[in-house]
């Protein structure tokens, strides 16, 4: 590798960290009651009707749900499908309560409040939002010959994760408070002959965050 | 050939859960149409492939598991005639499945698979008259499989969820449908939703 070479190089390097490192996260938080949770006592995660608000990815919730239960204060998750299925029709999008007033009426169905005591399910949590790509630019283009291949340029995105959980405690039929995170990240692929990618996964830091922030939210009385 | 190998084709499987209701102290006459039971959607949409939706064995199992739960007695009825076989009942409904429409990400242009279904429950005397039509919209929709992938399943995922829509449409709005409050004792009559 020639000297101008390695010089290039290093700038592209230094670059490539400069950008990566333009992820910015915000989370707040907001709480109407005391919480807590018992031993033995589960939360649910579920996408918020399409009906009302804009649900978040199914991938989302997976996530969530997996990183809730880890760490020191993990978190008893209760399969979001079988809730639903325990509960049905009550959890489907047309009929699942749009706010914390439909709650009571939800629980004085019959068979409702059994499931969920049988459950031990203490607080559902409804997860609104998505991922969205706000902007991008530049070039990059790529060529192959015989026993050769290029890409020069560069190529960048800013991509938005904006997330809302708002929990609702089934013991006392109140909505204990949200929880919201909002991260925004720019990816950037810079090429001299080989391409780097260096992608700012928004979604996965809105996850990681949120479910920190949403096992403190319950597990800490107060 | 070509168009032939990018056929996709789904069979709607699933089992539906138990709803949570009160059955209505009624003791109704269920026919299926053959229709309802075989019931096969073809649409060749314009930018996607040719699709083929067989919805007819999952129609049956949410209408079984559905009206199994709303009433004290389900009579399933063998006849076409219209009142043959319905001696004891208090009513006849006939569900039809009259519409399917879908729509895939490379036409609406966002990742979501959507299906549409418009059924029509027609209730009958025990004799065969219409007291009651009754038309039901129902939707569901599924994230597109991440890299294209999965098309087959995410369609699947959105037509169960239209079939568990339309469940719930009907318990929510049975006892104001067309036609059933002449059917039901005087304490049920003045409800609007279901009693679940």
């Amino acid at each position: 590798m020639t000297p101008g070479k390695n010089v290039v190089n290093a700038i592209i390097i230094t670059v490539v960290f400069a950008v990566g490192g333009c992820m910015t996260t915000r989370i707040e938080e907001t709480k109407n009651v005391s919480t807590g949770i018992k031993k033995g006592e589960a939360v649910v995660i579920l996408a918020s009707s399409y009906h009302a608000t804009n649900p978040a990815e199914d991938s989302f919730i997976e996530c969530l749900s997996d990183a809730v239960i880890g760490g020191r204060t993990g978190l008893n998750v209760h399969p979001a499908s079988e809730f639903k299925d325990a509960l049905f029709p009550w959890l489907e999008p047309r009929t699942a309560p749009t706010g914390v007033d439909g709650l009571p009426e939800l629980l004085k169905r019959p068979g409702v409040h059994e499931r969920v005591r049988e459950r031990d399910i203490r607080y559902i949590i409804w997860i609104e939002g998505d991922t969205e790509r706000k902007s991008g630019g530049g070039s990059l283009s790529c060529a192959a010959g015989p026993g050769a291949a290029a890409c020069f340029g560069l190529a960048w995105w800013e991509n938005l994760s904006s997330y809302e959980a708002t929990i609702w405690d089934l013991d006392d039929g109140v909505a204990s408070g949200k929880v919201s995170t909002s991260v925004n990240g720019t990816s950037v692929v810079p090429a001299l002959i080989i391409p780097l990618p260096f992608i700012a996964r928004t979604q996965a830091a809105a996850c990681n965050g949120l479910s920190k922030q949403l096992r403190s939210f319950i597990v800490e009385t107060g | 050939m070509f168009i032939t190998g990018c056929a996709r084709s789904v069979t709607v499987l699933s089992d539906f859960p138990e709803p949570v209701v009160e059955p209505l102290p009624l003791a109704i006459g269920i026919r299926y149409p053959a229709e309802l039971a075989e019931y096969v959607h073809v649409e060749d949409p314009m930018m996607d492939a040719e699709w083929t939706i067989r919805l007819g064995e999952a129609n049956m199992k949410m209408f079984r598991v559905l009206f199994a739960s709303m009433f004290d007695e389900i009579v399933e009825l063998e006849g076409t005639a219209a009142g043959e076989g319905a001696e004891g009942v208090d009513a006849i409904i006939e569900p039809r499945l009259e519409e399917l429409e879908f729509t895939v990400p490379r036409q609406s242009g966002n990742d979501q698979y959507t299906v549409w279904l418009r059924y029509n429950l027609r209730i009958l005397s025990p004799e065969g008259k219409l007291i009651g039509d009754w038309r039901i919209t129902a939707y569901g929709q599924e994230d597109e499989g991440s890299m294209g992938t999965g098309a087959e399943d995410s369609m699947k995922e959105a037509a169960i969820t239209a079939l568990r829509d339309v469940a719930a449409s009907i318990i929510i709005g049975f006892t104001s449908a067309p036609g059933v409050q002449t059917l039901l004792p005087p304490k049920q009559a003045p409800e609007n939703d279901q009693a679940g």
